[in-house]
């Protein structure tokens, strides 16, 4: 993705609303603020630090994880199966 | 015996005692009680206590001993369970106001095979909301913060805090937790007790809350080791309710604890000390490891190159469940959760499916990697978590050169193993300012045996475990 693309807050709503979300909630407002910075490039916040203490666990919590998508890159996953149990289903004789 | 000696026998010394008639259930029942009632001001471990109905069961289990019905070693002996776990008729909060008047009509299946077993449960333990561990401000939690019984200044740690601190201080026999990213070993390391995540499978999750289909495991709590063996015996096993449940046989485990280290051979990650920690938690768990060598066992370096994915991938791939998990929560009662988990809740929401299922690649490697140090090891060995408890309301510390956060440190040595679903053991190993330091002890899957094995010789060589916080 262009580093220079943002998360519109339209394009936010759209998410969130599909996502499930209220987007008439104002908390709304604070998520999208964080997840603008962060979602569209995948990489942690590094400016703009929040102020209020609910705000600031979030801006932690998002620096700590986002990251972590952008480091799996880094791994070649060619040829890998993914961990994804499927079992067709079966009766077991105890059930 | 006072009531303070009464509360701290293991439930292997207890057992004897009721089986000899020395002890009634009740009068154990009652001496926890009276605990519970003077340290809970102190403590917070509880968010519902169950006396009456406890005293009614131990009635009832008095009874049937006395006329020669006893049902094993678990008959008349209370139990505390993380509220997160059904029993049927009592609240069930998951530690969240949105669930207080939640009751549900059935118990879990580990709550179910207990009773079974003739556990009196006495009590639900506090927890971080929803079991998604989090370091929270004085007062942020439902329903209050769980303390420290070594200095209730500090954390017990999450997100099993509650049974962690009760069983520490002597409020319950033993406890049940649940584990997802290290939340049974946390707090057992952080009170100084005995915590088993067994292989991901060992245990039913049936009646137990989700956080995360894939990394989530029950786990009992203890004061010893022989006491963790007791309560497997009693919930391990297949259950026909739990989709990822295992019909791979259960041993007794209690036949595991030789005391006998001899051909043992026990790797120690070299990556584990290129992450920080405290270099006393550090010389605490240098010592154990020299212990277990004197004990017979021979120690190596091994190297795990991709162990410092472990935060990466299993933080993606819980954030995603739990998202997924608590979906219709987040969206219909968001505005009453605890604010910062339901930013991670919402926040989950919008990790996309390739990232999820490109993180469940990257966890195939990481484990492939692990499976192959077992080659040469039976056991791998370092610290639970590389700080002791902190004080409440502290959510970064400075260890060595670096300032991490604390829910960072406290899952440095553990989400690895809810990633492979490996069983793996905490059991104290000394103190560092007069707090508990624990020794982490991992196995091949379904050898829970190995694992009590050598955290029971490690046990019987020292005395940590029968050190007593002064409350």
């Amino acid at each position: 993705m262009d580093d220079d693309l943002e998360l519109s807050k339209q394009s936010f709503h759209f998410l969130a609303k599909a996502a499930g979300l209220n987007i008439d909630d104002p908390h709304m407002e604070r998520l999208h603020a964080y997840l603008k910075e962060v979602l569209p490039r995948m990489q942690g916040v590094e400016e703009k630090r929040p102020t209020s203490s609910s705000e600031k666990d979030l801006h932690t919590y998002i620096q700590r994880y986002m990251p972590n998508l952008k480091r799996i890159s880094e791994l070649n996953l060619a040829g890998v199966d993914p961990s994804m149990v499927f079992r067709p289903l079966s009766r077991r004789r105890d059930e | 015996m006072n009531n303070a000696e009464l509360c701290f026998l293991s439930v292997g010394q207890l057992s004897k005692l009721i089986a000899s008639k020395e002890v009634s259930p009740v009068e154990v029942v009652k001496a926890y009680c009276a605990r519970i009632t003077t340290l809970e001001p102190k403590l917070n471990s509880f968010i519902t206590v169950l006396s009456e109905e406890a005293l009614q069961e131990a009635r009832k289990a008095e009874k049937e001993i006395l006329e020669g019905r006893r049902l094993g070693p678990l008959h008349g002996i209370p139990m505390t369970v993380k509220d997160l776990f059904a029993a049927r008729g009592v609240r069930c909060t998951l530690g969240s106001r949105v669930f207080d008047r939640s009751v549900p009509d059935e118990d879990s299946t580990v709550i179910a095979r207990l009773k079974e077993a003739g556990a009196i449960l006495i009590g639900k333990t506090n927890m971080n909301p929803l079991a998604y561990g989090a370091i929270a401000k004085e007062g942020d939690f439902d329903y209050g913060h769980m303390h420290n019984p070594w200095d209730p200044s500090c954390v017990s740690g999450g997100s099993s805090g509650g049974s962690g601190s009760a069983t520490a201080s002597g409020e319950c026999a033993f406890a049940l937790g649940s584990d997802t990213g290290g939340s049974v070993r946390i707090p057992c390391s952080l009170c100084g007790i005995v915590g088993l995540k067994p292989t991901y499978g060992r245990l039913s999750r049936h009646g137990m809350a989700t956080l995360s289909w894939s990394l989530d495991s029950a786990g009992p709590m203890t004061r010893t080791v022989e006491d963790n063996a007791l309560v497997m015996n009693a919930i391990a096993g297949f259950d026909p309710k739990d989709p990822s449940s295992s019909d791979m046989s259960v041993p007794d485990y209690t036949k595991a604890l030789t005391g006998d280290l001899r051909g043992l051979r026990i790797g120690i990650p070299k990556e584990y000390f290129e992450l920080p920690v405290d270099p006393q938690v550090k010389q605490a768990v240098l010592q154990a490891v020299e212990k277990l060598r004197g004990l017979g066992a021979s120690v190596q370096e091994v190297s795990w190159p991709l162990y410092h994915y472990y935060e990466s991938i299993s933080s993606v791939i819980l954030l995603s469940e739990g998202a997924a998990a608590h979906r219709e929560l987040v969206c219909e009662k968001g505005a009453g959760l605890y604010e910062p988990l339901r930013m991670r809740l919402e926040t989950g929401l919008f990790v996309s499916a390739p990232d999820y299922i490109r993180a469940q690649q990257a966890r195939v490697l990481f484990n492939r990697q692990c499976h192959e140090l077992f080659d040469t090891v039976d056991l791998l060995v370092g610290p639970t978590t590389p700080i002791t408890a902190t004080k409440i309301g502290v959510s970064d510390v400075k260890v060595g050169e670096t300032t991490m956060g604390v829910i960072a440190l406290h899952t440095q040595y553990l989400s690895a193993f809810n990633l492979n679903g490996l069983p793996a053991l905490t059991l104290p190993c000394g103190f560092a300012a007069g707090l508990p330091v624990g020794l982490q002890i991992v196995g091949r899957a379904f050898e829970e045996g190995t694992v009590l094995r050598a955290a029971g010789a490690y046990e019987k060589a020292t005395d940590w475990h029968l050190r007593r916080p002064s409350l």
